[in-house]
């Protein structure tokens, strides 16, 4: 843990992708930090560059220019692609998984226990509902006690009762000193759980509002609506 | 990590291509029994001299390398397009083990295929009139054995999971073509090693360094290759 700083920085980067036609800019040139113990939902419309941005920080992709820190090796992800190989058993997954990253696999099995998917250990993945995939995800990406959490759209799909076993899990990484980037265009549970608010519009970073300043989720329409000029 | 992704490969084997798997292992024994009937039909003086049963199977199951590539692509081909690869990849950091881990593995696979029954027509060929191993072909085969033929396959697989990673909508194309390169070398493998001349020697010895060098430059290139051009074929 970095004490006082933070565990992931970008500094003016930019993204742009060379296509077959024109190229495409996705970040220009975004700047913010991911100090411990802080939740940021970083929120914007489709192809804002927020799933960008996840990529960048998980080294997947390069950026075109900027400087990119990431100050620690636990880093926990969940991607909007799935992890689980679908033809194996939800035990097999996790076995692998825990064997990758060097964790014991009954450490494994508390990690779906967090997200009540320890009972589903012999069942084929590709036989579980969108719901059960995601928590499955959620606790892949929590194996290594990961420091940095970069989830891109874990709400998608779930049910309330769901999206509060999320929004339990993630309050309890971040009371324990995680820093969370949380991608999202759910701005109910986002205002729930996040400590500080990331709007991104067309790549830019058009504000940045503390927790405090939001009161409600109506609140936070509200300045979503301003940020993003609708 | 080497333990990790040796034991995802197996379990996706026997999980989804255990039936190409289990085909391919039939196969070759069906080949290598074939063989050995038909040598001792033939009688040992109807064998082109320096050709032995082994190089005729070295050649036949040298063919149906790629066909059991091409059968197990689609597991890849899966992992490729849910987005499962780049999970890995940012554990992983880089493509050289998912890409290198997967042509060891597949490789392995197939190699060890071919040294079981290789074994078994050796054995079994003692007992046959047509010997399985041609008296005085021992040395020429092992180096066949050990060296060609692994480097062949290893660089036929590493081919097609590079194409699978990278340039998947081009990756069964490919695949078609090294099956029909299996047949360039099919029908030179015997001319080359068929008689113990001086040529034919630094033929065979020509063609396992050339092999060695394109495998030690397709893996240094892997080796260096960074995860964007995998994140972005998907």
């Amino acid at each position: 843990m970095v004490p006082g700083g933070s565990l992931a920085e970008l500094r003016d980067v930019t993204k742009v992708f060379r296509g077959k036609k024109n190229p495409v800019q996705a970040l220009g040139g975004i700047s913010f930090s991911l100090a411990p113990g802080e939740l940021v939902g970083y929120l914007g419309p489709n192809g804002a560059g927020k799933t960008t941005t996840v990529r960048i920080l998980l080294g997947l992709l390069k950026p075109s220019s900027g400087t990119v820190m990431v100050r620690t090796q636990r880093v926990g992800f969940v991607l909007d692609v799935p992890s689980l190989y679908p033809q194996l058993s939800l035990r097999d997954n996790f076995r692998f998984y825990a064997r990758l990253l060097g964790v014991p696999f009954e450490a494994a099995v508390a990690k779906l226990e967090q997200v009540g998917m320890a009972g589903h250990l012999e069942e084929k993945v590709e036989t579980f509902s969108l719901g059960m995939k995601k928590r499955a995800e959620l606790a892949r990406a929590l194996l290594n006690e990961p420091e940095l959490l970069l989830l891109d759209e874990p709400a998608s799909g779930l049910d309330p009762e769901a999206q509060a076993a999320l929004r339990a899990v993630l309050e309890q990484q971040r009371a324990a000193g995680a820093a969370i980037l949380v991608t999202s265009h759910d701005l109910y549970n986002m205002q729930l759980v996040a400590t500080r608010f990331l709007f991104l519009k067309a790549g830019r970073i058009v504000g940045d509002v503390p927790a405090s300043e939001v009161t409600s989720s109506q609140t936070l329409e509200a300045l979503y609506r301003e940020r993003m000029g609708g | 990590m080497f333990r990790a992704l040796l034991f995802r490969e197996v379990r996706l084997l026997v999980a989804s291509s255990w039936m190409p798997a289990t085909l391919m292992f039939v196969s070759y024994g069906g080949f290598a029994a074939v063989l050995l009937l038909a040598g001792d039909a033939l009688g040992p003086g109807l064998i082109p001299n320096g050709v032995d049963l082994f190089t005729i199977f070295c050649a036949v199951s040298l063919g149906a390398g790629p066909l059991f590539l091409f059968m197990t692509a689609p597991t890849t081909m899966v992992e490729k397009s849910l987005g499962i690869a780049e999970n890995l990849l940012a554990y992983l950091r880089s493509p050289r083990w998912l890409i290198l881990g997967k042509a060891l593995f597949l490789g392995g696979v197939a190699y060890s295929f071919f040294l079981f029954w290789s074994a078994v027509g050796w054995v079994l060929g003692l007992f046959a009139s047509a010997r399985f191993v041609g008296s005085g072909l021992f040395a020429r085969d092992v180096v066949l054995a050990l060296l060609f033929y692994p480097l062949v396959l290893f660089f036929f697989t590493l081919v097609q999971v590079f194409f699978i990673y990278l340039f998947p909508q081009l990756a069964q194309l490919v695949n078609v073509l090294l099956f029909a390169a299996t047949f360039g070398i099919f029908s030179h493998i015997t001319e080359i090693a068929g008689s113990l001349t001086k040529a034919n020697v630094l033929a065979v010895g020509a063609a396992v360094a050339l092999l060695g060098c394109l495998n030690g430059l397709l893996v240094a290139f892997v080796r260096g290759l960074p995860c964007e051009p995998v994140v972005r074929s998907r």
